[in-house]
């Protein structure tokens, strides 16, 4: 494992990756502050710069990118009571009302080192983690692999909110759908290409990731403009702690950065259930004078979904990391872009590329660091970006879109289908259907049609392979416990509806 | 009780088409003689997310569902965004005959001018600036933006030569 980590560092402290990590830090701030784009659009805005890149450093920059978006959301959410990302909703809860008492230098503070903190703590078990899961790992089969998969898309639709679970299991069907796209690799037949040429390589990930958030999420700033009430940047010039403020929030970032970490490794849970979880949990365990601040600009109640956003980014890549299975919509992208790459992402990552396993551990290490002493003072700056005019930056993130795909491959057509896509995405988006499901389904539809047929293959067409071996079974039952409990419960309060007792 | 048309249904109700479609589309892959040997053949995960699509989205149109919002649908600000629908698409469609730097500059001009952008002299900065420096950042990658088949033809007529290319 030092050896691990001595790996990570010497491929992060070149002046290159430094220099990167520096960059996706500040770029994904500035994304994610502006209410509506989160993390997912923030990464698919920076995927083409990397394309030159060697993996490591491909992901170096990526990472960056991820907590700077989250970061860069707990600003917008402290100082204009605006979310850019959904993780940090929690956030607004008490860091608004700092603010507007006119501490929102404080609050900044408050936030960025409880972020700090809840990435320390849950890189350290992030390094613990990994390495042995990944090993265990190793003895998975075929057969384990995709049910995992299907375990992992159920997740992400069962922990949807309520009412949202089958809207989340169609996009997820649909996802897998569209990623049949293109030809067949095992027999190397085209598949729905209706006879394109543009289509016989597929969809690829970054034009679906590119027209269902990015270009979508532009779509709707000018659908459904913020109403124009000048926006003001509170003014503030003090971001120190005093003794006390730190003995109030220590013991809270302490627990909310363990119960992120968990949440985050769950596919399915991220970041915006683990800082709910974490808020709630918060409120019930400080003591009383500190729970009547609760929604009233509460130190504690503003650090611990800091803490646990971002413990929960840095879980989040555990199931990345080791299993090659992203929980989440933004890991799901993290994994696309690995891909692209030519890294095959699994079990098999940290022996065959280990620099990049160990690269990207170390270097969420250093974003956070540099969130810390670059971003914060930076932070009165970076806002007034916050200020650029609606009409000036909506066309820009367009054109941002379409080139990043567009520079890809030159195909004009896929500036077409982008755009169709994006409408298709916006209408479902109004209908209050979810993307990222779709968007994960997408990108394991591959994986796990490839794991399918070999399992099956195995088992000569029967699908006994599921109860083949004691870790499938235990794999099975589980997937059938996720998929099945949420339809019972939607089935079960009908029915004591008709039979009152 | 009359059913609703809700935002699951009617999105159920598309999809649920779409699996017959698709599941229709599927059919016709073509497998050769080994292929329909095969246990697992390039129709057989086509053929059961087709039915998962069918039997989820039927779910959703029949199972009992709250009422929905429509009015949201009569404040949306439509003509901004199918101007600059219709912009990209005429990039998408031009690109490659005006070439990047003549399209997006265009694109960006309009672009701000459709969302409300009054200032000339602003419009002007930003659309030709952010287009000159990304070709020329391009260029720095090593990234060849073709200035357009129609420059190139006429730059030939010239008998001047294109360096760039």
């Amino acid at each position: 494992m030092i050896d691990g980590i001595l790996l990570g560092l010497t491929t992060v402290l070149t002046l290159h990756n430094l220099a990167l990590v520096l960059a996706g830090c500040a770029a994904g701030t500035f994304i994610g502050m502006l209410p509506g784009l989160g993390p997912i659009s923030a990464i698919a805005l920076m995927i083409p710069v990397t394309y030159g890149f060697n993996p490591a450093s491909g992901m170096i920059l990526l990472a960056g990118v991820y907590y700077g978006a989250i970061f860069g959301g707990s600003t917008s959410s402290i100082l204009i009571n605006a979310p850019g990302v959904a993780g940090t909703v929690a956030t607004a809860f008490d860091g608004y009302p700092l603010s507007q008492q006119g501490k929102a230098g404080k609050a900044l503070a408050v936030a960025a080192y409880a972020s700090f903190a809840g990435g320390t703590i849950a890189a350290i078990f992030l390094v613990l983690a990994a390495p042995s899961l990944a090993e265990l790992s190793l003895s998975f089969q075929s057969a384990d692999y995709f049910v995992l998969m299907l375990l992992g898309l159920a997740l992400v639709a069962a922990f949807s909110s309520k009412g949202d679970y089958l809207k989340a299991i169609l996009m997820t069907i649909v996802g897998l759908m569209l990623s049949t796209v293109g030809t067949d690799l095992s027999a190397g037949v085209q598949r729905f290409t209706f006879g394109r040429m543009d289509l016989i390589d597929g969809i690829s990930f970054l034009l679906l990731a590119m027209a269902t958030f990015a270009l979508a999420e532009a779509f709707m700033m000018v659908l459904k403009p913020v109403p124009n009430t000048k926006t003001q940047i509170p003014q503030y010039k003090d971001l120190a702690l005093t003794r006390d403020d730190v003995s109030r929030i220590v013991p809270s970032v302490g627990r909310s950065s363990v119960l992120g970490f968990f949440i985050g490794t769950l596919p399915g849970a991220g970041a915006t259930i683990a800082s709910f979880l974490a808020y709630g949990m918060e409120r019930n365990l400080v003591k009383p004078e500190e729970q009547k601040q609760f929604g009233k600009g509460s130190l504690a109640g503003l650090a611990a979904p800091e803490a646990a956003n971002n413990a929960a980014c840095t879980g989040s890549f555990v199931p990345l990391l080791t299993l090659g299975i992203p929980g989440s919509g933004t890991t799901a992208i993290l994994l696309g872009a690995l891909i692209a790459y030519g890294v095959q992402p699994g079990p098999r990552l940290f022996i065959d590329a280990p620099e990049v396993f160990w690269s990207v551990i170390v270097s969420m290490y250093f974003g956070n660091l540099i969130l810390l002493i670059l971003n914060l003072p930076l932070i009165p700056q970076i806002a007034r970006l916050l200020l650029l005019p609606r009409p000036l930056l909506v066309p820009l993130i367009m054109f941002f879109s379409v080139m990043g795909v567009y520079l890809v491959s030159f195909n004009s057509f896929d500036i077409q289908l982008m755009l169709a896509i994006a409408v298709a995405a916006v209408i479902l988006r109004l209908m209050t259907f979810p993307m990222a499901p779709l968007l994960l389904g997408f990108i394991l539809g591959g994986m796990l049609e490839d794991n399918l047929r070999r399992a099956m293959t195995l088992s000569d067409g029967s699908w006994s392979f599921l109860w083949d071996r004691p870790l499938t079974i235990v794999l099975v039952v589980i997937t059938i416990l996720v998929i099945s409990s949420p339809l019972l419960r939607m089935l079960v309060p009908q029915k004591q509806l008709r039979e009152p007792a | 009780m009359k059913p609703v048309i809700n935002n699951l249904r009617l999105v159920g109700g598309f999809f649920f088409i779409l699996s017959l479609a698709y599941l229709y589309t599927a059919q016709g892959i073509p497998l050769d003689y080994w292929g329909e040997q095969e246990p697992f053949n390039a129709r057989s995960l086509p053929y059961l997310l087709g039915v998962g699509c069918a039997i989820v989205s039927l779910l959703l149109v029949v199972l009992p569902s709250p009422g929905f919002d429509w009015s949201e649908f009569r404040q949306l600000n439509y003509l901004p965004a199918i101007l600059l629908l219709a912009l990209l698409s005429l990039y998408g469609l031009v690109i490659n005959l005006v070439g990047f730097f003549v399209a997006t500059t265009v694109l960006l001009a309009a672009g701000f001018l459709v969302l409300g952008e009054q200032r000339p002299w602003r419009i002007a900065l930003i659309s030709v600036g952010v287009s000159a420096s990304f070709w020329l950042i391009m260029d720095l990658l090593g990234i060849y933006l073709s200035p357009g088949e129609l420059f190139l033809e006429l730059f030939q007529e010239l008998g001047l030569n294109w360096a760039g290319s």
